[in-house]
C-alpha cells in the first residue's frame, strides 16, 4: 500500500481505499508505485527532489455519481483529493497535485459530448473529453462548427478552462473560460449543483446565457478549489467562410506603441482575430553580430541606435500579424482598412498579404495548411509544438529535455508597457542570471485585454541545478513584476503562493475571502488544496 | 567466419547481422524472456539516420511511417483510435518531443516504454548512446562496446529484440567513435517554418533557431502478460 496522505492514518487510508474501490471498481483505482507514477508533472522542476508533488494514489470514476461517492468517501476520511481532467496542463503541474500525498481524481474517463448544437454553435461536454475528441466529432458530422483549441490540442476543454486557458483565434473564443456557459460541480459535500440555466429544472438552455438569475458563481470553480467540475457547456464559433492573414511591419523602435493603439482598435471592434507582435530586428540578432554587440554594450543601445541600425539594415523593428475571419469580401475590406489605418498613422509602415483560405478546406487543403501553418489558427488542434527541435544553443546550452515551465505577467495592453516590462523584466532577468531577450520580446495576446509577457524557464530531467536556477529565476521575477502591478495568471505548483501573495491589495483582502469559502464549503479541506494558493484552514501554515 | 566484433567492424549492414543469426542467437542466450512483437515503426525522415532505421524495421515487415516534417499529429491521431481497440507495441527513431508525446500516450493506455536509447554529442568525438531498457536487451547491446556507422540499423535491429520484461529497467552507455549527432538534411523546397509562441527558451533570446537536440530509438509495448 502507498504511504498515507498527511494527516491520514495507515487504517484509514486502507479503509478509505477499500471504499474507493467499491465505489468505482478495484481496477479504477491505482495504487501501485508503478500506476501512481503516471501521475508525476512530467514537467516538474522539481523532479527528483523531497518537494516533488507525488500522488498516493489515483481514482478513475466514470460518473458523476461516482464522483460523488468519493468525495463522500473522503469526507469521511479526510482524504485529500486532487482533481485533474486530463492532466495535460504541462508547464502548470500537469497531472500532479499541489499538495503531496493527495489522491488524484482522474475524470479522463469521463469523456462524454453530450451535446452539440450547431444551430446555437454550443456543446455541453465532460472533463475527458479534448480538443481532438470535439474536433473529431464535429468533423465527423460535418458540423459548420469551429473550436478554439489550445497548443497542443491533446488537452481537456473544461480542464484548460479551468485552468483559464487559451487559443488563438477571435477574442470571445480564445479565452476558454470566458466562452464557456453554465457548469455543473460536485460540491466538497458530494452534492451536485449546476450554474446558469443549468441550475433550472430543464437544461434545455444550458449553452445559451451564462448568469442565470442570482450571483454568478461560476468563476469560483476556475483555479480553484471548491468543487470538481463535471460538465461545462461552451460557445463554439461558427466556421466562418474564409480566413485570411496579413502582416504590418513598422521601421522604429517607438512605433511600437501607435502600432498596439491601432491594433487594439482593429479588435475591439471585433475586426481581427489574435495579433501576433514580434521584433523582426530581434530576430535579426543571430545573423548580426554588430547589432548583438550594440544590445551587449554597458547601459544598452538607445532607441536611436537601434533606428540607426534597423534603416541601414532594412529590417522592421516590430511586426504584427494580423488574422481575418468572416465574409471572403468583408475581410478583405478589413484588412485594406487596417492598411489604410496604420499606414497614415506610422510613416514608413510595409504590409505583406498572408495566406487566405475558403472553408470547408478538402482533405488536401488541409495537408498543406498542416505543413505552412499554424492549425491552431484556424481552430485544428494538433501536436506540431512537440516538433520544435531540443531548444539549445551555444549561447544558451540549457537542455530542454525536461519540459519547461513559465513566467507569465499580465501587462497593460499598451506599447509603452511593453517596452517598460522589458525594461524592468530585462534587469530582473539579469540579476537572476537568465539570459532575456529585453529589447526586443514581444507580449502573447491570448487573453483578450491585456498582454502576457511569456517567458519559459527550462527543466531537465537530469540536471536539478537547472531546475534550482529556475525556480530561484521565477521567484525573483514574480516578485519584480508584482512590485509593478504585474501579476501571473497561471503559475507552477512550487509558486502558487508567490502568485496568489502577490494580489495583495487591502491586505490579502481576496485570499482572505477565498479562504473563508473554504472553510464554509469545505470544512474538511478535501478538495485540491493550494490550488490558486487556497488552502484548507489546517494546512495554511504550510503553503507551497 | 569473423567474430561478432569483426563483423560489426567492416560495417557491414545491419540487416545482415540478423539474417547470419548474430543477434538473434545472442538474444536466446542472455535471457529467457520473448521479445516484443513489433506492429509498426516511426522515424523521423529529416534525418538519414531515420530513413535508415526505417528501412530496416520495414525489411522485417512491420509498417514505418514518416512524422509530418517531425510533426507527430497525424501518428498520434492515430495511435489514440487504435489503441483504445488494442494496445499493439510501436518502434520508433524521433526528437525528444515525438517520443515524449508517444510515451504519455502509451502510459494513458496501460503501455510503457520499453527501450529508451538516446543518441548524443556527449563524448569527445564520439556519438553516446544511452541505454534505458530490460536487463536482456542491455546486455545484448552492450556486446557492442563499440557500434559502427550503421548504428540507426543496428538499433532498428535490436527494436526487435527488446525483452518483453517487466522487471526494473537498467541503463547502459557506449558509443561510435568518430560521429557525430545526426543533423537533419535541408528540404529541397523549404517549408515555411511553424512559428510557435511557445518557442524554446534559445530562440526567445534571440539566440536563432535552436539546435537540434539528442534523437532517440525507443520501443513503446503493452505489459507483459502474466499467467
Amino acid at each position: 500500500m502507498p504511504a498515507p496522505p498527511p494527516g491520514v492514518s495507515n487504517t484509514d487510508f486502507a479503509a478509505a481505499l477499500r471504499k474507493l474501490e467499491a465505489a468505482v471498481g478495484p481496477e479504477w483505482v491505482f495504487k501501485s508505485d508503478e500506476d501512481v507514477a503516471l501521475y508525476r508533472d512530467a514537467y516538474s522542476p522539481e523532479r527528483d527532489e523531497p518537494t516533488e508533488r507525488l500522488a498516493s494514489a489515483a481514482v478513475a470514476p466514470i460518473t458523476v455519481d461516482q464522483v460523488q461517492q468519493v468525495v463522500r468517501i473522503a469526507n469521511e476520511h479526510r482524504l485529500p483529493l486532487y482533481p485533474i481532467s486530463t492532466g495535460k496542463n504541462l508547464g502548470y503541474g500537469g497531472s500532479a497535485p499541489i499538495l503531496s500525498g493527495s489522491v488524484v481524481v482522474d475524470l479522463k474517463r469521463m469523456n462524454r459530448i453530450v451535446a452539440v448544437d450547431e444551430g446555437r454553435c454550443s456543446a455541453v461536454v465532460e472533463p475527458g473529453v479534448s480538443y481532438f475528441d470535439l474536433y473529431r466529432h464535429i468533423q465527423e458530422r460535418k458540423l459548420k462548427l469551429w473550436i478554439d483549441t489550445p497548443d497542443p490540442g491533446w488537452g481537456s476543454v473544461v480542464g484548460n478552462a479551468l485552468d483559464h486557458g487559451v487559443g488563438y483565434t477571435l477574442g470571445q473564443y480564445r479565452d476558454h473560460f470566458g466562452s464557456h456557459c453554465g457548469m455543473e460541480v460536485v460540491l466538497p459535500n458530494g452534492e451536485l449543483m449546476r450554474t446558469g440555466m443549468a441550475a433550472l429544472a430543464s437544461d434545455a438552455s444550458w449553452a445559451d446565457y451564462k448568469y442565470g438569475f442570482g450571483p454568478y458563481v461560476a468563476g469560483l470553480f476556475g483555479q480553484a478549489n471548491f468543487g470538481i467540475v463535471t460538465k461545462m457547456g461552451f460557445w463554439l464559433m461558427p466556421e466562418p467562410e474564409a480566413y485570411r492573414r496579413g502582416t504590418v511591419h513598422v521601421p522604429k523602435r517607438r512605433d511600437i506603441v501607435a502600432l498596439v493603439e491601432h491594433v487594439n482598435h482593429l479588435e475591439n471592434l471585433g475586426l481581427i482575430g489574435m495579433p501576433g507582435f514580434r521584433s523582426p530586428l530581434g530576430f535579426a540578432q543571430a545573423r548580426e553580430p554588430e547589432l548583438r554587440a550594440l544590445v551587449a554594450k554597458p547601459g544598452g543601445p538607445t532607441d536611436e541606435e537601434l533606428d540607426r541600425f534597423a534603416e541601414a539594415k532594412g529590417v522592421a523593428s516590430w511586426s504584427v500579424e494580423l488574422q481575418f475571419y468572416g465574409p471572403e469580401k468583408t475581410i478583405a475590406a478589413n484588412w485594406e482598412y487596417a492598411q489604410q489605418r496604420i499606414g497614415a498613422a506610422i510613416p514608413g509602415s510595409r504590409f505583406d498579404d498572408g495566406v487566405s483560405y475558403r472553408f470547408p478546406l478538402s482533405a488536401t487543403q488541409q495537408a498543406e495548411v498542416q505543413r505552412v501553418h499554424r492549425l491552431v489558427d484556424i481552430g485544428i488542434p494538433n501536436m506540431s509544438i512537440f516538433a520544435i527541435a531540443g531548444g539549445r544553443t551555444p549561447q544558451n546550452p540549457d537542455s530542454a529535455d525536461g519540459g519547461q515551465f513559465y513566467f507569465a505577467p499580465m501587462i497593460p495592453r499598451t506599447g509603452e508597457a511593453i517596452l517598460e516590462a522589458n525594461r524592468v523584466l530585462g534587469q530582473a532577468y539579469r540579476d537572476a542570471g537568465v539570459p532575456y531577450n529585453q529589447y526586443f520580446s514581444a507580449p502573447a495576446c491570448w487573453h483578450y485585454r491585456a498582454f502576457i509577457m511569456i517567458t519559459s524557464l527550462p527543466v531537465s530531467r537530469l540536471d536539478p541545478e537547472i531546475n534550482r536556477r529556475s525556480r530561484a529565476a521565477f521567484r525573483a521575477l514574480a516578485q519584480v513584476a508584482a512590485e509593478h502591478g504585474w501579476g501571473e495568471y497561471r503559475s507552477p505548483p512550487f509558486g502558487v503562493d508567490l502568485v496568489a501573495g502577490a494580489y495583495s491589495f487591502n491586505d490579502h483582502a481576496l485570499l482572505r475571502f477565498c479562504e473563508t469559502l473554504k472553510d464554509a464549503i469545505d470544512p474538511n479541506g478535501i478538495i485540491a488544496a493550494g490550488r490558486g494558493g487556497i488552502w484548507p484552514k489546517h494546512l495554511r501554515g504550510s503553503r507551497a | 567466419m569473423p567474430n561478432r566484433r569483426e563483423f560489426l567492424q567492416t560495417g557491414a549492414v545491419v540487416s545482415a547481422i540478423a539474417a547470419n543469426g548474430v543477434i538473434v542467437h545472442s538474444a536466446h542466450a542472455v535471457g529467457a524472456n520473448a521479445p516484443i512483437a513489433l506492429g509498426s515503426a516511426l522515424y523521423d525522415d529529416r534525418y538519414a539516420e531515420g530513413r535508415r532505421f526505417a528501412a530496416v524495421a520495414g525489411g522485417r515487415g512491420v509498417a514505418t511511417r514518416p512524422l509530418d516534417d517531425g510533426d507527430v499529429t497525424r501518428s498520434y491521431e492515430e495511435l489514440e483510435q487504435l489503441w483504445r481497440r488494442e494496445p499493439a507495441a510501436i518502434a520508433g527513431f524521433t526528437q525528444f518531443g515525438p517520443m515524449f508525446v508517444i510515451e504519455r500516450l502509451a502510459l494513458e493506455r496501460g503501455m510503457r516504454l520499453a527501450l529508451r536509447v538516446e543518441h548524443c554529442a556527449a563524448r569527445p568525438d564520439a556519438l553516446a548512446h544511452r541505454l534505458t531498457g530490460p536487463r536482456d536487451t542491455l546486455a545484448l547491446a552492450a556486446g557492442f562496446d563499440a557500434l559502427h556507422a550503421d548504428w540507426p540499423g543496428l538499433m532498428a535491429t535490436i527494436a526487435f529484440h527488446v525483452a518483453h520484461d517487466d522487471s526494473p529497467q537498467r541503463f547502459s552507455e557506449i558509443a561510435t567513435p568518430g560521429l557525430a549527432l545526426p543533423a537533419r538534411e535541408p528540404r529541397a523546397a523549404p517549408l515555411a517554418p511553424f512559428v510557435h509562441y511557445y518557442a524554446p527558451h534559445a530562440e526567445q533570446q534571440g539566440h536563432g533557431p535552436a539546435l537540434d537536440g539528442p534523437l532517440y530509438s525507443w520501443v513503446v509495448a503493452p505489459p507483459l502478460e502474466r499467467g
